[in-house]
This record gives structure tokens, sequence and C-alpha cells, in this order.
């Protein structure tokens, strides 16, 4: 299989908008989640993950929250390629998220609020030479768009393609979560004893895949491999034995040639519901991870939906490179019925091998293997 | 590389149409969707809970897999590649309404993703292949045959179901194709625009 490269991070979330900012907040166990009173109306406790106001730039193509954060990562990615090459018919904008401008969803008459438009502004603000894809495949949709990337790549669609996660907070989101009863009452505590639900955060970040090495200014690591697989077993319910997302991590691993002691850092979705982490835990002991070192990101920005996939890969191929995996924020005595070597403070990865993998509603499952570049 | 089309199957103004025959037509009282799966004889109640854009998916999903010889295929061979422009909006609008009457509806907040679809279909089909819900503009057959050869290239598929589902109220269209990596009938994006628009 050929090459494929990543890099060219970009990051706009609650603990700020540079990657090594934000990952060194992260290694000081800073939370960029807060408690706000009643938020966007809804009547929960439940923490939540906001971008500050000033950190998302406002001079872009409207007054919209989502596209000027998805703008400011395009730019900053960009920044950091030797050229723009998303003006030319060999560069693709993928853009990944659940629910796109679902904070007009007050004014059906607005014509931003379908989410076939979101890339439409993108394309025409950057001249962009192909229209954007928009990949909405519930929370795995940031991982699948890694992995359709690399796939789009290897078969010679493109040469390079940014990858783009964005969903913001809003009544929508909370209130429906809210609804399920999947919000914590407080803050997330993955894997832990205690955990009684999610905080939702609300992020943007940017990777970009390139069959050419040469076009990064700074570093960048390599995209192995990757695949998805499908419950077959409840729409909003992981299934109790783990057959996804086991299927998704096997796949991965086989076309690697790798075995599962050879993963030295899993990052996994880890979103502090009870069934969520108690499947994953079922599906890493089926996988043979139960000694890799895992941890959830969870607890620092909250969990960001369509972006989870994009900036949660950004800061575990971070925390590769500096040799320094972050804690599972907010665990702290076991609570899922199968062994997992939780990461409990500041540690090395066991070897250059990253996976990524998560899980989302519709029974969806996907999993991404990197190496350290 | 070449791809190649087993069955393909439109659903569109009161019309079914199966490999370019018609099949049937909405003539009775009953709501379009619900009257096809009449026609078809299904007995599948989680139908009723769904919403109408996992009914047309599903329904349309139904028709084309029945011919096109599945039995050949692993349970993780077929992927499930589904696109619209509007994802789940209908749906979402419902769900808005509900929150802003006084009580959120957790069962209608299930359905505001688009790829629910899809695991209703995984889950009908007992299909543990890979899935994707693109959203585009407007019918992108390009954009679809691309991902059935990167999945092909990257031997994560041998058949895939594409399709195109989207609902306005009670206007459906639906397109849906299982595309093959190996087969008699070539399929390439302009043929398959051809098919989309019924010419």
């Amino acid at each position: 299989m050929s090459e494929v490269f990543i890099g060219a991070k970009s990051v706009l979330c609650p603990l700020g908008d540079t990657p090594s900012k934000v990952y060194e907040a992260m290694l000081n166990g800073e939370s960029g989640l807060n408690a706000v009173e009643k938020p966007f109306g809804v009547d929960t406790t439940s923490q939540i993950g906001l971008i500050p106001d000033h950190l998302i730039p406002q001079e872009h193509m409207d007054s919209l929250r989502l596209t000027n954060m998805l703008a400011a990562c395009y730019e900053r990615s960009v920044r950091k390629l030797r050229f723009d090459t998303f003006q030319d018919k060999g560069g693709l904008v993928i853009i990944c998220t659940t629910k796109g401008n679902i904070d007009k969803i007050g004014q059906p008459d607005d014509p931003r609020l379908p989410l076939g438009r979101l890339g439409r502004f993108l394309q025409q603000s950057f001249d962009l030479a192909n229209d954007p894809m928009i990949i909405s495949n519930a929370c795995i949709s940031g991982v699948l768009g890694i992995i359709t990337a690399a796939r789009l790549i290897r078969a010679g669609k493109y040469d390079h393609i940014m990858v783009l996660g964005g969903d913001i907070v809003s009544e929508f989101t909370l209130s429906g979560f809210a609804s399920l009863h999947a919000l914590t009452d407080d803050v997330c505590k993955p894997y832990d004893k205690n955990r009684t639900g999610i905080n939702l955060g609300e992020a943007a970040a940017g990777l970009v895949l390139s069959n050419d090495e040469t076009i990064f200014k700074g570093t960048c690591d390599e995209y192995i491999s990757g695949a998805s697989s499908n419950d077959a077993n409840h729409i909003s319910g992981p299934s109790r034995t783990g057959e996804g997302l086991y299927r998704s991590i096997d796949r991965t691993l086989k076309l690697a040639s790798i075995s599962p002691k050879q993963v030295g850092y899993l990052s996994a979705h880890g979103t502090g519901t009870s069934f969520n982490d108690e499947m994953e835990s079922i599906a890493f002991e089926r996988s043979g991870l139960s000694e890799t070192p895992v941890n959830s990101m969870k607890g620092y920005f909250g969990h960001t939906l369509g972006a989870a996939g994009i900036i949660e890969t950004l800061f575990g191929l971070e925390g590769m490179k500096r040799n320094q995996l972050v804690a599972s924020l907010g665990f702290e005595e076991m609570g899922v019925s199968r062994p997992l070597n939780i990461i409990t403070q500041t540690t090395a990865p066991s070897s250059e091998y990253f996976l990524k993998t998560a899980s989302g509603f519709g029974g969806c499952n996907a999993a991404a293997l990197f190496k350290l570049g | 590389m070449s791809l190649f089309l087993k069955t393909y199957c439109q659903i569109k103004e009161g019309e079914v149409h199966i490999n370019g025959e018609l099949f049937c037509q909405h003539m009775d009282e009953d709501p379009f969707l619900r009257s096809i799966y009449k026609h078809i004889g299904l007995t599948y109640p989680k139908f009723f809970k769904m919403d109408a854009l996992s009914q047309l998916g599903f329904l349309g999903a139904e028709m084309t897999i029945m011919r096109s010889e599945m039995e050949q295929y692993a349970d993780d061979e077929v992927a499930v590649i589904y696109s619209n422009r509007s994802s789940s909006l209908q749906t979402d609008q419902q769900y808005y309404q509900s929150l802003k009457s006084g009580i959120a509806s957790p069962s209608l907040f299930v359905y505001t993703l688009p790829n629910i679809v899809v695991g209703e279909i995984c889950i009908r089909h007992k299909l543990f292949g890979e899935n994707n819900f693109l959203i585009t503009e407007r019918f992108d057959a390009k954009q679809l045959i691309d991902q059935c050869e990167a999945l092909f290239q990257d031997e994560a598929a041998k058949a895939v179901l594409i399709a195109w589902t989207e609902v306005n109220g009670e206007e459906h269209d639906g397109f849906f194709a299982f595309v093959t990596a190996s087969g008699m009938n070539e399929v390439t994006p302009e043929s398959l625009t051809d098919l989309y628009l019924g010419r």
C-alpha cells in the first residue's frame, strides 16, 4: 500500500486555539468544562465545554459560529503547508460534523440550515477547486473522515485531503442528550466506577493527509490503516459484545500486519456513559488490548461529536510526538468489567503505533492506526 | 478500476421502479411509503417506529438487496453508503417542535442523525460491514462511485449499497444501487447519473 502522511494540525477548543498550548494545559490536568446555569435554557447541571468567544475569528463570510470555527482551522492548517493545495483539483476538503449549523433550527427559512450548504460557504470563501465532501456519521464522523481521506488518496482520487471536524454545543443537542438521560450531572468520569454520563463540548480541528510528505512545513506522521464496522444490533445502544468495535480493530491491525501487543497507545472513545465504556472494555479485551496504555480525552473538552475523532487523533499524535500521553481525566476507580491499562499520570507510549477508536449511534464503530513519523 | 451494477431501484413521485421497470404505483389511501411496505409483503414492526428518512432508505435497501444475490457475501463484505442534501432536517424540526412544546422527545431525537437509517438496514440484513453517510447538495454519482472504488481497493468491501435519500414532507426522492467489484454490467458516474435522472 502506498504511504499516506498526516500533519498540519489546527484546533479550536475550550482549552485554547493552538495544539501545543492546549496539550500543555492537558498535561497540567486542566479541563475546559465549566458549570453554566441552565445552559442554552436547558435544565441540566452537566458542565459544558464552550470555546471562549474571543478565540473564534469573526472575519469570515458570515456570522455563524461553526462556519467561523471551521474557516479558522482551515486557514491555520494551510499555513502549516508549503503551499495551499486545495485550490487545485488534486486537493479536497472533507468536513466531519453531526449537526452543522443546528443553532439555526429555530429559523427554518435560513438557507444556511441544510447541512449541504455548509461546504458551499467554505468552497466560495477559499476558492476550493472541489466541492467539500461532508461526512455526517454520528460520533465516528471524524475517524471515518480520516479513513475515507486515506482511502481516496490510496485509490489515486486525490493527492492531499484536509479533514476538518466541527460541532457546536446548542439547545438542540443539549436538550436531546438530556432527554436520553445521557448527560452526567457534573463532569464525566470515563471508565470510572462512579461515571454517570457525558459532557458536551464544542470544537473544530483539522488535519491534512497527503501522499507527499514534503508538503508539510513541520513534522508529520504516518497513517497506516483503518476500518469501520456496524454492530447490526441497535440504533441507539452499543452492542453487548462490542462486535462492531472489535471487528473494526481486528481489520485495522490485520491490514497493518501488526499484533495487538505492538500497539503502543490507544485513544478510546470513552464517553463516560455506563453502556459505552463497558462495551469498549469488552471489545478491547477481545482485541487483545487490555494491557495497552489507554485514555479518554472527554474529560478535557467534553464530547465534541463530529469533531471528536479529529481532535482526539490530533492530540493522540501530539502525545506520541512528545512521548507524553495525558492521563484519562476523571478516572479514579475501575468501573468496567474487563481489564484496561488506563493512563492515570503522564506516561510514555510503549511503541511507535497509535490506535484511535470511536463508536456512535446507528451502531457504527471505527478504528484507525498511525505510526510516529 | 471497473465497477459493476447489480440492481438499482428508484422511489420517487409516487412510483417505484426496479432496474428501470415500473414495480408499483401509489394508488391506495395509505401514505406512499406505507403502501410500498404493504406491496412488498413485509412484516417488520420496527418499520413503524422509524422516521420518514429511515423508512424511505429502509424500503429502497429492502428491494435492492433482495435482488442482489447477497448469499455470496460474508457478513462484513457489503458496505452501505448513503447520501442526501438535508441530513435529518425534517426530523430535526419535529424534535425541535417537541422541545418547544415542553416535552423533548427522546424517540425523535434518536432519529436526528442521518446515518440512523444505515444502522436500521444493518440490523435488518445483519450487515457488519463499512458505513458512511455523505451530505451533498445534489445526487453526486462521482462521490459515491469514488467511495466504492476506495473501499474495493482497500479490500474493505466486495459490494456497496449506495443511495440518495431525500425526504421533504410527502415528497420522496430515493435512488438505490448495488455496486460490485466484479460482474457484468459496468457502471460509471455518468451512467449512474443517467439512471438517476431516468435518461
